[in-house]
């Protein structure tokens, strides 16, 4: 079975190609066959009516004057010509000595419309035969019935029509459509062999884009699949096809970049806890009876589990987020209150980096939202904040309202950051060097928020200008004239 | 050896530093760039224990400029990243050793004496003065073929004079080398510690190793007599 296009197309287009060098073949052997048949007919028939000429008629009587020395084929013994000559009811008149005791069949047709026809000979070989009905021309006055020559066979008759069949050998005529014949077949061979090879090299050239187009396909680094396909020398009709594969493949390779980034980021993120629990461990074991280093050992593991638990938190939240587990509730969640319960257990750090806290939330401002996912989504951009703001400095929030959205607004200095680096701030675990002290924080926060924000109908975005950074959290705003309730717990 | 530690992670600089000042050394640790370049261009560090990913002034950043100040203190970084580019940029960068988190505490003790040795031009990790044998890879220290049990702040007193042996020491340098941020030693601190040190070497009635040079300090070496 075939499997390639290129042997598909090309055995089909051979099989076109010999198909209609068979059906050229076999028209013109037909043609030239009538041809030849004509012209030999046409010859047998000019000595019919030859023949036909030496049939007079004088006083109702018919003769035949034939001489014999100067038609000797009609009178040889071996590879003869025969003629056979009737009256209108069917009396032979006269007949070739080659004929000796055999007769011809008496078919004939008119003299502009002979009837030719195929027979055996009566020496056995294969022939063709004319014979024709006429009308004997009439005597010349020399040549009545009385000063007739015997040797011109005279014939009572009492028409002047008479019919003459005239038949030949063909095996010249055979011989002839054999070698035609053969001369057709051998053309037609040569000409299917070269159509083949021709058909086989067009088809090899027309196919040369696809083929090379597919061997670059099966030999692309699976790792950089974000190189362009080349477009030199394409047909036209491939190049939207390479187009679609290059929009594709980039957005594979995005996606494996993003997961390699985010692998990468989570082994580096679980690096330095998992060294500061070696170092303790090892530390304490080389001097195993100070109990302050095996008190330090234990309690690194105990934070370091704690840290860790924090990362697969995030990371299932994350998952159960996208896998569409965890349930939406529809809530009226103040702004300023969610805030301060955010900010509460931040407030140390805060004044530890010497940032200045600016509020500017409205009081009243509520978002219909999931008030447990949103407050999880405020932790995490406030803790952003408070870890990477450039400090010391002020981090400003506030909120802007229409009448169905709500902007919350985050500002803080951020000097090392560019624009660049606006894409990856909500990647898992993307850091930008060099890395803010990592205390239990781990880097889930806005990948995490921005999971949870595509299920609230929700979003956020970063602009910077000149360097300060500020993230706007889009938000649904409630209903004002919807019965209120406390702020959120 | 006095050693500076530049790690942002307070836990895991908690810990190098109660373990390297067990072996002996005096160990500050700072947890931002910025503070690892002042403190490295205050003090008289042997080795420097730095991570790349730092806020403030990131490792390489600092690395640069210890060296652009013509300061050769061995650096051996120590972090999480382990690409062969990153290792391949930090050694190119001027670091001296590189070491990938997580790691084992004792292949960073010995990675940081070969740095020190290869500082000080030695490869040997034992040190011969006269009668007195110090093996650094184990950490023990005899005379005469007797073994000299000797405190940490003992061990590292005489390995800083063995290094430098036939050349005076000053007090100075002593507090330099042997003192960390944490520990603010007069002159009775060296002074007692070398007299200690001189009753420990004093086996069988050997002559004293460790000279008094007046006014400018100490000297270690094998007795003449």
């Amino acid at each position: 079975m075939l499997t390639s296009i290129r042997a598909r197309v090309t055995l089909a287009a051979c099989a076109i190609v010999i198909g209609a060098v068979a059906s050229v073949g076999i028209t013109i052997d037909v043609l030239i066959r009538r041809q030849m048949v004509r012209l030999y007919d046409e010859s047998v028939a000019m000595r019919v009516r030859t023949l036909a000429t030496l049939v007079h008629s004088s006083d109702a009587m018919l003769f035949f004057d034939f001489a014999g020395e100067l038609m000797p084929e009609f009178e040889r013994a071996a590879h003869a010509d025969y003629f056979e000559v009737w009256d209108s009811d069917g009396d032979v008149i006269e007949r070739s000595l080659s004929l000796d005791d055999a007769h011809l069949p008496r078919t004939f047709g008119s003299v502009a419309t002979p009837a030719a026809f195929d027979l055996r000979l009566p020496d056995g070989r294969h022939g063709r035969a004319i014979g024709i009905e006429f009308d004997a021309s009439p005597a010349e006055a020399d040549e009545s019935v009385e000063g007739l020559d015997s040797s011109l066979h005279p014939h009572p008759s009492q028409s002047h029509r008479a019919v003459i069949v005239v038949a030949s050998g063909r095996a010249g005529l055979d011989d002839a459509f054999v070698a035609l014949r053969r001369v057709v077949v051998a053309s037609s061979v040569v000409a299917s062999l070269v159509a083949l090879i021709v058909t086989a090299w067009i088809v090899r050239r027309s196919m040369r884009p696809l083929i090379g187009l597919a061997r670059h396909l099966e030999q692309m680094d699976a790792a950089r699949l974000d190189e362009p396909l080349a477009r030199m020398g394409l047909p036209s009709e491939l190049i939207p096809i390479c187009e679609r594969l290059d929009d594709l493949f980039a957005r594979v390779q995005a996606a494996f970049d993003r997961e390699r980034r985010m692998t990468a980021n989570l082994a580096h993120e679980l690096r330095t806890p998992i060294a500061e629990l070696r170092a303790a461990t090892d530390v304490a074991e080389r001097w195993p009876d100070d109990a302050a280093l095996r008190l330090n050992a234990i309690e690194t593991a105990s934070d370091v589990a704690a840290r860790m638990g924090v990362a697969v938190d995030a990371l299932l939240k994350l998952a159960r987020l996208e896998a569409g587990e965890d349930e939406i509730e529809g809530d009226r969640v103040n702004l300023a209150a969610l805030f301060e319960d955010a900010w509460r257990p931040l407030v140390r750090g805060c004044a530890a980096r010497e940032l200045q806290l600016v509020d500017e939330i409205p009081r009243d401002l509520e978002a219909s939202t999931d008030r447990g996912l949103l407050a999880l989504v405020v932790s995490n951009i406030v803790r952003n904040a408070v870890v990477h703001a450039d400090a010391p400095g002020p981090l400003t929030v506030s909120a802007e309202a229409t009448p169905t959205r709500i902007r919350w607004i985050v500002r803080n200095r951020a000097s090392r950051l560019s624009r660049a680096d606006l894409p990856y701030l909500d990647q898992p675990f993307w850091q930008k060097q060099p890395a803010a002290p990592r205390g239990t924080h781990v880097g889930l926060g806005l990948a995490l928020s921005d999971a949870i924000l595509r299920f609230l109908d929700s979003h956020m975005e970063f602009t910077l200008v000149a360097g300060e950074l500020t993230l706007t959290l889009d938000l649904p705003r409630a209903a004002p004239n919807a019965g209120k309730q406390p702020g959120i717990a | 050896m006095r050693l500076l530690v530049v790690e942002d992670s307070e836990r895991l600089g908690e810990t190098l530093r109660v373990g390297l000042r067990k072996l002996g050394h005096a160990v500050d640790v700072v947890g931002d760039g910025t503070r690892g370049l002042s403190y490295a261009k205050l003090n008289p560090y042997d080795v420097m224990i730095l991570d790349l990913m730092l806020p403030g002034l990131d490792g390489m950043s600092v690395m640069r400029s210890i060296r652009q100040l013509g300061n050769s203190i061995p650096i051996l970084i120590l972090t999480a990243r382990d690409a062969v580019a990153d290792r391949v940029a930090g050694l190119r960068q001027g670091a001296d050793d590189y070491l990938v988190k997580p790691f084992a505490f004792d292949e960073l003790v010995v990675r940081i004496e070969a740095l020190d040795r290869r500082a000080r031009g030695t490869a040997s990790p034992s040190i011969e003065v006269g009668d007195l044998h110090i093996d650094t890879g184990a950490r023990r220290v005899s005379r005469s073929g007797k073994w000299i049990e000797l405190n940490r702040r003992e061990y590292a007193l005489l390995l800083y004079l063995a290094q430098r042996r036939g050349k005076v020491v000053t007090r100075l340098e002593i507090e330099d080398h042997l003192y960390d941020e944490h520990h603010f030693p007069n002159s009775n601190v060296v002074a007692s510690a070398i007299s200690e040190l001189r009753a420990r070497l004093a086996v069988d009635g050997r002559p004293d190793m460790i000279q008094t040079r007046r006014g400018l300090g100490y000297v270690l070496e094998a007795p003449t007599c």
